[in-house]
């Protein structure tokens, strides 16, 4: 099968990579570039596992194709730490909140947080509940991950 | 997963693609991806995929004369955040955010939730009230009620470029999905209504059939009980499963409560 030579930002870091055509995001960023965290669970879209943001936007990496990514700014759960590795607010928040049990769900459930609060700063209850309705966690319920982003939201507030 | 191979195009412009769709057998469209994703790890008979990705003129919104423009390969989430869908065609931004989760929003476009999700598109719905045409590659344009009827028909080896809604102030609107829940479920049931100087248009999309305008329904809510019972009358016309009868009278019931 042809290949198809891409360019994409990863975490800040340029790639030049040649891709086949049907080689899905996912397994780009896992079993090529190593950034496990993103996780690769019901394959369909339903789950949000796989959630990665795309040029600002989260989206379901199970469900991309990786040469349409030619040119995008990919961010993943690995990239969200600052350079000193100080956790992001809302990974912050999450242990705080305790809002993670098994922990396959939260690297999703962290990135949709964040287009969440990108999107709307200061989410209300409502809000929260819609902007993670993509996300399905097995373990805790929702309420201490909804809690977990409001604590973000103030802690991003704050700065 | 890994998917089937298959060979991918990307051609640059509408007639380009044109070109790819009516000549390759086995070819599929890939726009968001939500869907086509989805069929390609299940399906080893697709062959090609021609990418809209790159094809100009297909995103956006405009106004041109005295319609608003909506490019067919917008996604929904930037339809649902575009100054002139909210100020123009608040019923349509409501219904994309009740569709399904912020993620598939960031993804799926308003032209492949048409053509690949009828009978249950959400979409179809509120655009049947709208009053929409829509512009095919090579079949032109198509009105939205011979469009719902049969959609294969229209999508099958053309492209869907974009849609025109009429710009017409709306006096009252009203937009109502079943399940309530703004998750993945697809709808149960969906009505909306659309009351400009020139009229009012129901349209309901009954879930497991496409979605009509109920004209004699529309012409009799000024009256409450006069529209419960055209309702029930125009139901029975598209409607044959009886469990579905009963929800969609209550639904109904509740839907012009407050109107």
């Amino acid at each position: 099968m042809k290949t198809i030579d891409i360019k994409i930002k990863v975490n800040g870091v340029e790639r030049n990579l040649s891709v086949a055509s049907n080689q899905l995001l996912v397994n780009l960023l896992r079993g090529e570039l190593n950034l496990i965290g993103t996780k690769d669970a019901c394959g369909s879209g339903e789950c949000g596992a796989c959630t990665v943001i795309v040029n600002g936007k989260s989206v379901l990496s199970c469900l991309t194709l990786a040469c349409e990514c030619d040119g995008a700014v990919i961010t993943t759960i690995e990239g969200l730490a600052s350079e000193e590795n100080k956790l992001h607010p809302i990974q912050e928040a999450f242990m705080e909140a305790g809002a993670v049990q098994c922990g396959f769900c939260t690297p999703g459930m962290i990135l949709s947080a964040k287009y969440l609060l990108d999107t709307t700063p200061s989410p209300s209850e409502e809000q929260i509940q819609e902007g993670l309705a993509g996300n399905i966690c097995r373990c805790t319920g929702y309420k201490k991950i909804f809690d977990a982003v409001k604590i973000a939201a103030k802690a991003l507030d704050n700065k | 997963m890994a998917l089937p191979q298959f060979d991918y195009y990307t051609p640059k412009t509408v007639e380009e693609a044109k070109k790819l769709v009516s000549t390759l057998d086995h070819a599929e469209i890939l726009a968001g991806g939500t869907w086509l994703l989805n069929l390609l790890k299940k399906s080893s008979s697709i062959k090609h995929v021609i990418s809209l990705k790159h094809v100009a003129g297909l995103k956006g919104a405009s106004i041109e004369g005295d319609s608003l423009y909506l490019g067919a390969a917008e996604n929904l989430d930037d339809l649902s955040r575009n100054k002139l869908v909210g100020e123009h065609f608040i019923v349509l931004q409501k219904a994309i955010n009740k569709l399904a989760t912020p993620q598939i929003r960031n993804m799926a476009t308003i032209g492949g939730n048409l053509c690949t999700c009828l009978p249950w598109a959400d979409l179809a719905c509120v655009l049947l009230a709208l009053n929409a045409e829509l512009d095919f590659a090579v079949k032109g344009k198509v009105h939205c009620v011979d469009f719902v009827a049969t959609p294969k028909k229209y999508c099958t080896k053309d492209i869907l470029v974009g849609i025109t809604l009429p710009l017409a102030k709306a006096d009252q609107y009203k937009f109502l999905r079943l399940p309530l829940r703004n998750e993945t479920d697809i709808p149960f049931a969906a009505l909306c209504l659309v009351e400009t100087k020139k009229g009012k248009a129901l349209s309901v999309n009954l879930g497991n059939s496409y979605p009509v305008l109920f004209n004699k329904t529309a012409a009799a809510l000024s009256d409450k009980i006069k529209a419960v019972e055209a309702f029930a009358r125009e139901l029975k016309e598209y409607q044959k499963d009886a469990s579905r009868l009963e929800i969609m009278q209550g639904l109904f019931k509740e839907f012009i409560a407050d109107l």
